[in-house]
């Protein structure tokens, strides 16, 4: 499970790199080519491949400053993660701005708002005809504007959590009660003992214990509709690492 | 929709993953006509695709066909695979991820031939009338 530390060298620019920009500068520097790699990664997607790169380097100066050497996991696993997120969360915002019209984008969030109150109303979650009838729209429209939701909410697996400040990867290794979804499926998906700690929580929820998408949802303080993206997501993550074809998505970095 | 037994929605894409959204967007729809909790509706989504998905790589990319029937208790999708096989289910399927995640999200699922060739079948529970 422990990675192999970075180098002292390293380690040591972080040590100073509050105080002294000039460590600052050098971290940058040693590291902007990961940030450029994984740019061309996300290029052919619409988007320049300048601007790519220069949200990778903000993702890139983020991780810089948030890293915690302390934390037993190296820096460019934990900078990878950070830049992968604000690539996913540029495209995405791009693409929910140009392609879902805005009365389904709000139809779409008056639809997140309504699902947990009528979930707590009738004691299961809604059926479409039921949101419908609330949010006074035909049920076509309303699970047109829930397929549009589910792509928004894509990207926002590499979103903060409920603290804003603490993103998924600072989540990890922390009391996992998710343990034992590792250890029972350790030969069925062994990549699962990889994923962060939120989305081994909503497997060991939703196959261990059973618990519905919109008591998950409560659990882990998001809306039902992205419990099932991030379902979909992990996996497909997971199908993917054993070989099975899943959908062409981009994969975080390991 | 009324009536105990209406017609199946059938549909049929290549054995591509780039089509399994097509799959997963008519099971939404027709989930959707039943009286089915959108949790439940979006379970069956992923249940169909992880079926899909293991066709599409157990035959090595062969064509898909999709049948949603509706009987008073549940909605059964069945997923059938184009293709002669040897062995149906392959070896290791019990132990497989496939399995895992499709006996946690359907009420059922059940892997069986139709006719010759390689089938899926999930059923999820509609709400009580």
């Amino acid at each position: 499970m422990t990675e192999p530390l970075d180098d002292p060298e390293v380690l040591g620019l972080f040590d100073r790199r509050a105080e002294d920009p000039r460590a600052r500068d050098e971290l940058v520097e040693r590291f902007a080519s990961l940030a450029e790699y994984l740019a061309r990664r996300f290029a052919g997607r619409g988007e320049p491949l300048d601007d790519l790169t220069q949200v990778a380097n903000l993702g890139l100066l983020s991780a810089i400053d948030r890293f915690d050497p302390a934390r037993e996991v190296r820096f460019t696993t934990f900078a990878a993660a950070t830049i992968v997120g604000e690539l996913k969360r540029h495209l995405r915002d791009k693409a929910w701005a140009v392609r879902v019209p805005r009365r389904l984008q709000e139809l779409g969030l008056q639809i997140g708002r309504v699902i947990p109150a009528m979930t707590q109303e009738l004691g299961r979650a809604p059926t479409v005809d039921e949101i419908a009838a609330r949010v006074d729209a035909p049920p076509d429209e309303v699970l047109e504007a829930m397929d549009a939701m589910h792509a928004y909410a894509a990207g926002s697996l590499d979103a903060p959590t409920r603290d804003e400040e603490v993103t998924r990867i600072d989540t990890m290794g922390d009391e996992d009660p998710s343990l034992e979804l590792v250890e029972a499926w350790s030969t069925v998906a062994p990549a699962v003992a990889d994923l962060p700690e939120r989305e081994r929580r909503v497997l060991y929820l939703r196959f261990f214990r059973g618990l519905t998408q919109s008591e998950i949802a409560e659990d882990i303080g998001v809306s039902q509709m992205h419990v099932s993206r991030i379902l979909s997501q992990t996996l497909d993550r997971l199908r993917s690492a054993v070989g099975v074809e899943g959908p062409p998505d981009e994969e975080a970095e390991d | 929709m009324t009536g105990s037994s209406p017609a199946p929605v059938v549909v049929s894409i290549p054995g591509d993953a780039a089509y399994l959204h097509i799959l997963r967007a008519v099971t939404g729809a027709v989930a959707a006509r039943l009286r089915m909790p959108v949790d439940s509706i979006e379970d069956l989504r992923l249940a169909v695709h992880e079926a899909a998905s293991y066709l599409i790589s157990a035959t090595d990319g062969a064509a898909l066909t999709l049948e949603l029937r509706a009987t008073a208790q549940d909605l059964r999708a069945v997923v059938t695979a184009e293709a002669v096989v040897g062995v149906w289910p392959p070896e290791g399927f019990e132990g497989s991820l496939a399995r895992t995640v499709m006996a946690g999200l359907a009420d059922s699922s059940m892997v069986r031939l139709q006719g010759n060739a390689p089938a899926i079948e999930l059923r999820k529970r509609t709400l009580d009338p």
